[in-house]
């Protein structure tokens, strides 16, 4: 992105200026590095009973460093794991919202009139669905999996930046070089590609960096009612969920994948304030 | 002395490429005279009006002085907010932008009468109407219940100058006050402001690109050039024969029906320069068709002489003009 | 010298937000031609319509009525797609160059652009030699066609888009007020080169500008606009020196005649009301007759024609035949 020039360049550069929010990214880049490296590293699988460290809390027991849950199986490894499935699913998301949610709601802003008006319909009808219920019926058709989650995620996640891309390139078609486009002879494809969703990317990446801990916090709300990632598989969610259960025995067994959570939410909600400032330079 | 005291005034902003729009000017205004700033987009004379008035933008630092009616307006705790309104007041190249969109005129009109002055709302409203008479506006009762955009351009312009005279300000900043009207009604409005400062007896700080509106207006003239004021004169001797090259090369880049047909125009080479790119020597130097070698070397100072006064090595004299 | 552009009756109507719901003409029954060669000004105030019928020959914006032919061939009907074809002699320079250029686009890339829609068989290293060919004959200093436009001043931005509107070879641009976003020291530049351009390449173009100096340095017919209609069409050798609408006397009497001196005007004339806005727009009678100094009774009832006058000048004023030597300057 940043050899599309110096728009970009500048953005970055600013975006270098704001402290908040390099933290954030410097501790996003180490936790997908945890996640993604760390369980290779550590002595225990996720499903690996320690029949003799049952419940024990952090920092007591030999190679747990932050304890055990009531099963004995290492909580690191597991909320990194855990980590590692509600990222995941957070990613691909948010993929299929931009690919999804960008091509559909620009293609809509810029056509206008009745195309718009029906692509537009298809949003509304989506949005009206509870998201809740619909998870509910694809597990029970399809079964549970991080798939059926994925997909029951994914088919949401796009609607708002459908909306959120089809106002910017309502705005963006009325603007002066996308006249001067029509009348040098390009036509609606290339106007689209070239001009229109180029200049929406901006909010584009910050509604995106702000769509991964939403997406984060779904699938954990769902895990936790039972109806996303089950045991063994760990998540964000349903690590929570356990903990719950053991709140007042065992703090730490809920703490730890709170915390991370929180951590990892709070870094991407910075991370997006960082970028929507950098983009915008009006607000400077 | 003068109403407005200007001295050293420089105007900063911060962030990536730090850029000084404003660099050490020195102007008065004295008591019921109109000075006007010339100069193009980028030669700071916009931030300079709202730096007197403690409006820059938030990463903007102004330093130096600014003395009106003996207070300094510069400072900690925004000392200029006790003259913004009441002493001071502003007219801005967009009207439909200084008045509020849903309110209907008569209010806002009357709010700030109130404010300032505390009378009550009814004798506002009154004062209002013959505010509105005195910036000639046909049926004035009539339009205290319009709403801004039911108004043309021009009636907008008028209604925002009464606004600005409401509380009876000693001075007026007018920042392009005509740029956004119509080529014909554009002398109604100068002629309109200089009546007004005759009969209300105020000051007028007018800022413009147009040496058109200048001409009829101003009893003073300098001439900005990036973040400079580069020549001062008094209006007649100025545009009789302005010393400073940029100043000439300004007043004949004025197209004129007087011109033969298909001539070309004069015009001023190169480019203004960006606001921040500062070099050293004389800023008008890469555009200067009088350049010399000291120009690129040294930067001339601003010299006063009697009351006129440039800032340039080679200015022009009366034999060249 | 044939005819390139050829207006019949144009009408542009934009349907107006409010109840009762009803239409603004912004353009109305506008009726012209230009030869090929030449170079015909549009003078007229903001909200007159002026740019819409630039707008509406380019076929951006669609008519209400009447014809626009080009090169003898019909082209207001035409689709799209059929309009694609055309871009290629018919090309439109705008106001504000820093509106009108994609702000994620080098210069060099967008000057090159209209090559990619309607010369695909061009390789890129071509395109951009075509493009850097057409910088250098604008005057465009070539370490700046790299830049993007935030690079850039104004000045330099209008060349680039002067030299993106001549890059497919047009035969006829339309320039919508090229000048009136640029600074005064570079406004200059920008006419002179237009006026090479012009006789360098025998382009043929409609200027339109609200500054009658300019327009009449440049162009030898001038036409003269006022909300929505063409009030005068004449000669710039007769216009200027003897305007027989009372509105073009107001334009010239609004231009300095010799830089710098006082324009004429008082405050005592009362503001215009609401030009430009639905509300003004007389049902009947001649649409300058609220801010007419020459008005009679007649003019509130009636709407003054367009009809030809000595020396092959139209006018659209009942007075006109008052003033054969045309009007005077108002008094100051």
């Amino acid at each position: 992105m940043s050899g599309r020039g110096s728009l970009w360049r500048d953005a970055l550069n600013r975006l270098a200026g704001n402290r908040a929010a390099l933290a954030s990214l410097a501790i996003l880049v180490l936790m997908v590095a945890a996640a993604v490296v760390g369980p290779l590293l550590l002595d225990y699988r996720q499903d690996e009973i320690d029949w003799a460290h049952m419940a024990v809390p952090p920092f007591s027991a030999a190679g747990h460093w932050l304890g055990t849950d009531r099963l004995g199986r290492d909580l690191l490894v597991r909320t990194l794991y855990g980590l590692r499935v509600s990222m995941a699913i957070a990613l691909l998301a948010t993929l299929v919202s931009l690919a999804l949610g960008v091509s559909w709601g620009a293609v809509a802003g810029y056509l206008r009139g009745r195309t718009d008006a029906l692509m537009m319909r298809v949003v509304d009808v989506l949005y009206a669905l509870p998201q809740v219920f619909f998870v509910i019926i694809l597990t029970v058709v399809f079964g549970r999996s991080p798939a059926t989650l994925l997909i029951a995620i994914g088919a949401f996640g796009w609607l708002t930046m459908a909306r959120i891309v089809r106002g910017q390139a309502l705005a963006l078609r009325e603007r002066e070089f996308v006249e001067a486009a029509i009348v040098g002879g390009a036509g609606t494809a290339r106007i689209v590609t070239r001009h229109i969703i180029p200049n929406l990317l901006g909010p584009v990446i910050v509604f995106a960096t702000l769509t991964v801990p939403q997406v984060i916090l779904v699938e954990s709300f769902l895990s936790f009612l039972g109806i996303g990632i089950q045991e063994p598989l760990a998540s964000l969610g349903n690590l929570i969920a356990d903990g719950a259960v053991e709140m007042e025995t065992a703090t730490w067994i809920l703490a730890v994948p709170a915390a991370c959570l929180v951590l990892l939410v709070f870094c991407f909600n910075f991370l997006g304030d960082g970028l929507r400032d950098a983009l915008d330079p009006r607000d400077h | 002395m003068a109403l407005l005291e200007i001295n050293r005034l420089t105007v900063d902003f911060d962030g990536p490429g730090a850029i000084r729009a404003v660099d050490h000017v020195d102007l008065s205004v004295e008591r019921r005279s109109c000075v006007a700033i010339v100069g193009e987009s980028g030669s700071g004379k916009s931030q300079l009006l709202l730096a007197c008035t403690g409006l820059l933008a938030a990463n903007g630092r102004a330093s130096g002085s600014v003395r009106f009616d003996g207070k300094e307006l510069l400072g900690a705790g925004d000392p200029a907010a006790q003259i913004r309104g009441s002493g001071i007041g502003f007219v801005f190249q967009d009207a439909a932008g200084s008045l509020t969109p849903h309110r209907r005129i008569g209010e806002q009109l009357a709010e700030t009468a109130v404010a300032a002055t505390g009378i009550t709302h009814q004798a506002a409203l009154s004062e209002a109407v013959r505010m509105l008479e005195r910036v000639r506006l046909p049926e004035a009762r009539r339009h205290l219940a319009d709403y801004p955009h039911e108004l043309s351009g021009d009636m907008r312009q008028r209604v925002a100058i009464a606004a600005a005279l409401m509380p009876r300000p000693q001075l007026l900043f007018a920042d392009e006050p005509t740029t956004a009207l119509d080529v014909t009604v554009q002398a109604g409005i100068v002629a309109l402001l200089a009546d007004l400062c005759r009969e209300l007896g105020m000051a007028m700080l007018l800022v413009t690109h147009d040496l058109g509106v200048v001409s009829s207006l101003a009893e003073r003239i300098a001439v900005m050039y990036a973040g400079r004021i580069v020549e001062s004169a008094e209006a007649s001797r100025f545009l009789a024969g302005p010393r400073h090259p940029y100043s000439a090369g300004l007043l004949a880049a004025v197209p004129s029906l007087d011109d033969p047909p298909g001539s070309e125009l004069r015009t001023i080479a190169g480019t203004p320069p960006r606001p921040g790119t500062i070099l050293p020597g004389c800023r008008f130097e890469p555009r200067c068709e009088h350049r010399q070698a000291r120009c690129r070397s040294e930067d001339p100072a601003f010299i006063m002489q009697g009351a006129a006064g440039v800032a340039c090595h080679f200015p022009r004299d009366e034999a060249q003009r | 010298m044939s005819v390139l552009l050829d207006l019949r009756g144009v009408t542009v109507r934009y349907a107006l937000t409010g109840r009762p719901r009803r239409e603004l003409a912004a353009v109305n029954d506008v009726s012209f031609t230009i030869v090929s060669g030449e170079m015909l000004g549009l003078v007229g105030e903001s909200g007159c319509g002026k740019s819409t019928l630039g707008r509406a020959i380019l076929g951006l914006v669609p008519l209400a009525a009447g014809e626009v032919h080009w090169q003898g061939r019909r082209i207001d009907k035409l689709s799209k797609k059929e309009f694609r074809g055309l871009r290629r002699g018919l090309q439109l320079v705008f106001q504000d160059p820093h509106a009108c250029l994609d702000p994620r686009m080098t210069i060099v890339e967008s000057v090159g652009e209209p090559l990619r829609s309607l010369e695909p068989q061009l390789s890129r290293s071509q395109r951009a030699a075509c493009a850097t060919a057409l910088l250098d004959e604008v005057g465009l200093p070539p370490e700046l066609s790299n830049r993007y436009p935030h690079q850039a001043s104004g000045g330099q931005l209008q060349r680039a888009v002067i030299a993106r509107a001549l890059i497919l070879n047009p035969q006829l641009v339309v320039c919508d007020e090229p000048v009136s976003a640029l600074d005064v020291s570079v406004q200059g530049q920008i006419v002179n080169l237009l006026a090479r351009i012009r006789r360098e390449r025998g382009l043929a173009s409609l200027f339109i500008s609200h500054n009658l100096a300019v327009v009449a340095g440049l162009c030898e017919r001038v036409m003269v606009m006022y909300l929505g209609r063409i009030v005068e069409i004449a000669a710039r050798a007769v216009l200027v020196p003897a305007p027989l609408h009372p509105y073009t006397r107001m334009l010239l009497d609004a231009v300095p005649r010799s830089a710098p001196t006082v324009r004429r005007g008082s405050a005592a004339v009362p503001p215009a009301d609401e030009r430009g806005n639905e509300r003004s727009m007389p049902a009947v009678g001649c649409a300058f007759a609220a801010r007419c100094p020459q008005v009679i009774a007649h003019c509130h009832t009636q709407r003054p024609p367009l009809q030809p006058m000595r020396g092959g000048r139209l006018v659209a004023c009942h007075r006109a035949a008052e003033w054969p030597a045309g009007l005077p300057p108002a008094a100051h």
